[in-house]
């Protein structure tokens, strides 16, 4: 302290009062100038023009472009700027310095005056020109925004189809239409190829995993290429091999504590995922499915919250067609928790799965109040057309009935027509549409 | 002294159980005015450390190994270009990839010359020359491929190669080979060397079973998974080696003056891959009629089973897909409460699946109905049974079916191998036989239950099959026509070398 001059210590002293003194102007000066910063974030090439043409004649308008200049820079953080606000800064002050010598009355010399008008023509041409032509940094990230202005593009050019709006339904369509036709083309590749092509869309199909294409893969158990009959058992079987570890661990926990909830519900949930998957025949699974309300039962009865474990029962049961079953599940829940999304939706499930579209569609309704997400293949319902004639619905059971097994041959032929109307499968006591047509059932949509 | 048959075998007799195994020591033991070599095709030195499980008869006068995966690496003193020496071999496997015979044999004769152009393994993986002839065709075929991937396919793919060609056989008086692969090249080398006759007989087809393995494997490498496409062709390692196995294949075809096969079906899987059909002929299985004749009469003799019972004869492990027996089990059960399911067979081949079986038969609660019994003795076992039941996803010509057969026992059996043959007939008066049980898809267990309860509805029809199939059997499948059929067959071309040498 000792070194500092009286000045110092002075201006030292006065500096919080200084700042005192100086906010509020500060304060001010901005809030005059915010409309100011607001307009030259706007249209700050506007903005550039205007000042340049008042500064042409004013001093103050040399000042004001200098400002505009900078604000520009400080604005797009483009160093460009600071130089052409420089730039414009001297052509403006060398404008203002030139009409302030004529403001004084003596006439400018003759090439002194040409020089002003020629740039008095073309500078507030130039400036502004140049001060345009430089890139902005909002530019840049509009091309990199290419693929958000695409989305912008489609949502404003594609047509809009009412009953799959966004606002109400999640989309599956596109999905299952594109389910469809992979899987077709996987089909004629089965059918048609030689062994090379069909081993390599087994290898596909079971990449892809959804039921129905496993059940491509089941159909060709019957191939008359034995080769080809190899390579889906093994595809099967790898896609087994997973589910029954996942069983043999579940069911390692539950022997180490037989009253453990979250165990049985996992050895349910594990039996129930293989049945439901796609890859066991309809005579196989079904035992599974009876394993799963083996567990689900042994959980519920630990459960303080039977929830989970209810549903699970409700979906095995009605997979089984034991419809009466899977209702009393259901209706033993409180009221509180049948207002769960989950359980509307099992109540769908378990209504489409005996044939009561109608009730199906009630639950759709209450899922849609509730704000849930609806399946796609509950959507198909809500939409499908109640008036189908009805050799359409009598022919569907026989046709079913014709091959308990179902696997093989009625999961090639069934599915199409299955798909393609978004018909329900049909209820039947062994399972023999259910991997043909899983595309249409809650699983493959709650996937 | 040297023995007339030197017997190239490839991870079998006598060091591994099953039906090859059974098979060529029937031959050996039926044919004891022969003397027999075996020379077994090892993956390396103690790679069987239990030893061989038969006992060998007196006429096997020698056993020795080769070893694919055993490298001497000693540098080769020898002249000649050692990259041309590594492209020769290169040439020699593109050749023999393509079905051109030609390089074969001089490319055999110049691995025995004495310094000059021989060639060992330093030749092959060890010089400069051999790691441009690498490179360059990594740069040719595999360039989108991973080096590292190739680098390791290339060595383990050319050096058991390698050594089959460079191994020196015993001298016999004819090489016969039970499949093609290395032991098929073996024998190929062989023939060339000592000018000797080559024969081929084949149970299942080797290029098929490793195709399906490779194709199925998924330790090799797979960089196309993600496009939803169905290509013809494989990835290119899978390529690799399956072209690898064809190549072999199609070298043992070209070389073995005879080809010998089970059954029918197999015929035109060797004729796709190379077979001149004109060489193959079917020498079926056979079994000891005298043996389970008198197993038949105890059958014939015994009293109806109080329990409806049906047996599986085989071992316990996935390619018999026991499993879907089980399945099948519950179905029966569920009609036929007190079905009995014997399940005869040995179960240490591959425990974990054994286990799992376990497992499967207390979810189904069938404890009291399925049970896992390990080795049996068939003969007295078997005849105490209703129905055979073979639930296999791969079998070439199962012996349990003959065996069963004899006695008089029905058989449902997957459509498999030989099974649709076995079952219904193979010529003409074969098939006039009549059918001699039921013939179902792999891996429905609905299908096997609803053959088994259609049985145990109609005992008449179930003992008209077993009369008719035993019928068949007896005519058939005697294992003295096969031995003779043997004879014959090592008698002509041991023939054809006396009379070659006078």
């Amino acid at each position: 302290m000792s070194r500092l001059t009286d000045a110092g210590r002075r201006l030292l002293a006065l500096g919080p009062r200084l700042l005192v003194a100086v906010a509020p102007a500060a304060a001010a000066a901005r809030k005059a100038l915010s409309p100011v910063a607001r307009l030259v974030r706007r249209s700050p090439r506007l903005v550039a023009f205007g000042a340049f043409l008042f500064g042409w004649s004013s001093r103050a308008g040399a000042v004001l472009f200098a400002v505009a200049g900078a604000g520009m820079a400080i604005r797009s953080s483009h160093w460009l700027w600071l130089p052409a606000g420089l730039v414009l800064h001297v052509l403006a002050a060398f404008l203002a310095t030139a009409a302030a010598r004529r403001r004084r009355g003596a006439p400018l010399p003759v090439p002194e005056r040409n020089a002003v008008l020629y740039l008095a023509l073309f500078v507030p041409v130039v400036g502004p020109s140049f001060a345009w032509s430089l890139p902005r940094k909002e530019e840049r990230t509009d091309v990199q925004n290419a693929h958000e202005v695409m989305l912008q593009y489609e949502e404003h050019v594609k047509p809009k189809v009412p009953e799959y709006e966004r606002s109400l339904f999640t989309g599956d369509f596109e999905r299952d239409l594109a389910r469809k036709l992979d899987t077709e083309s996987y089909r004629e590749v089965l059918r048609h190829g030689d062994t090379d092509q069909k081993r390599s869309a087994l290898f596909r199909l079971a990449e892809l995993g959804e039921p129905h294409h496993l059940a491509l893969i089941r159909g060709c158990l019957e191939d008359e290429d034995q080769e080809v009959r190899l390579y889906a058992y093994g595809e099967l079987d790898r896609l087994v091999r997973g589910y029954e570890d996942a069983i043999g661990a579940a069911r390692h926990r539950v022997k180490e504590d037989e009253n453990d909830f979250e165990a049985h519900l996992a050895l349910a949930e594990a039996h129930f995922g293989l049945a439901v998957s796609g890859v066991l025949d309809s005579v196989t699974g079904k035992f599974h499915l009876r394993g799963a309300i083996r567990s689900g039962t042994r959980a519920k009865e630990l459960s303080t919250d039977p929830t989970r474990p209810a549903l699970l029962l409700a979906r095995a049961h009605a997979r089984l067609s034991e419809v009466e079953e899977a209702g009393a599940v259901l209706d033993a829940l409180s009221e509180a928790q049948r207002e769960d999304p989950e359980v509307c939706l099992t109540r769908a499930e378990v209504a489409f799965l005996a044939r009561d579209f109608h009730r199906a569609r009630e639950e759709a309704g209450r899922l849609i109040l509730l704000g849930a997400e609806m399946p796609g293949w509950l959507m198909a319902l809500c939409v499908a057309d109640d008036t189908a004639p009805p050799e359409e619905d009598e022919a569907a059971p026989a046709e079913a009935d014709a091959d308990a097994e179902g696997t093989a041959a009625a999961s090639e032929e069934e599915a199409p027509d299955a798909d393609a109307d978004a018909a329900p499968p049909e209820r039947e006591t062994d399972l023999s549409a259910t991997a043909a047509t899983a595309a249409d059932e809650p699983d493959g949509g709650r996937a | 002294m040297t023995p007339d048959v030197c017997l190239l075998l490839e991870g079998t007799y006598p060091f591994v159980k099953g039906g090859v195994s059974s098979w060529v020591h029937q031959i050996i033991s039926q044919l004891p005015e022969l003397t027999f070599t075996i020379l077994h095709v090892s993956p390396k030195r103690g790679y069987y450390p239990h030893g061989p499980l038969y006992q060998m008869p007196k006429n096997v006068v020698g056993l020795s190994e080769c070893h694919l995966h055993e490298y001497t690496m000693t540098e080769n003193k020898g002249q000649g270009d050692p990259r041309e020496k590594v492209r020769r071999f290169r040439a020699l496997v593109d050749d023999m990839c393509e079905g051109r015979m030609g390089s074969f044999e001089s490319f055999i004769r110049a691995l025995d010359e004495d310094g000059g152009e021989g060639m060992n393994s330093w030749d092959l993986l060890q010089t400069p020359e051999s790691w441009k002839v690498l490179v360059d065709t990594y740069r040719e075929e595999a360039v989108e491929e991973s080096f590292l991937n190739f680098f390791w396919t290339w060595r383990y793919s050319n050096m058991p190669l390698f050594n089959v060609l460079a191994a020196q056989a015993p001298e016999a008086g004819l090489y016969h080979t039970i499949s093609t692969g290395y032991a098929g090249v073996l024998a190929a080398a062989c023939k060339v060397r000592r000018d000797r006759p080559m024969l081929l007989t084949e149970h299942g087809i080797y290029t098929k079973e490793r195709r399906i393995e490779i194709n199925r494997a998924e330790w090799i490498e797979d960089w196309e998974s993600g496009e939803l496409t169905a290509e013809r062709r494989a990835p290119y390692f899978k390529r690799f080696w399956v072209r690898q196995f064809q190549m072999m294949a199609r070298v043992c075809y070209a070389l073995s003056d005879e080809i010998f096969t089970l059954y029918e079906g197999n015929r035109e899987f060797q004729t796709k891959d190379g077979a001149d059909s004109r060489k193959i002929k079917v020498v079926p299985n056979g079994i000891d009629l005298r043996r389970f004749g008198e197993a038949a009469a105890v059958y014939d003799s015994r009293p109806e089973n109080d329990r409806y019972t049906v047996a599986f004869v085989g071992r316990v492990c996935p390619i018999k897909d026991v499993k879907t027996l089980i399945y099948a089990s519950r179905l029966v059960a569920e009609q036929v409460p007190d079905v009995r399911v014997r399940v005869m067979g040995p179960m240490d081949e591959d425990p974990d699946y054994a286990e799992e079986c376990e497992e499967l038969i207390r979810l189904l609660d069938l404890e009291e109905n399925v049970v896992l019994e390990g080795p049996v003795n068939v003969l007295e076992e078997v005849p105490k049974v209703d129905i055979v039941v073979l639930t296999s996803i791969s079998e070439a010509q199962p012996l349990v079916i003959l065996e069963a057969g004899a006695i008089g026992l029905p058989i449902v059996a997957t459509d498999v191998g030989s099974c649709s043959e076995l079952l219904f007939g193979r010529l003409q008066e074969d098939r006039l036989l009549g059918a001699g049980g039921k013939i179902t898809p792999i891996a429905n267990p609905g299908a096997t239950a609803e053959a088994l309860l259609e049985y145990f509805h109609d005992p008449e029809t179930r003992k008209r099959h077993g009369k008719n199939l035993r019928e068949r059997v007896n005519r058939f499948y005697d294992q003295q026509d096969m031995i003779r059929a043997y004879r014959d067959i090592y008698q002509r071309n041991l023939g054809r070398v006396a009379a070659g040498r006078r």
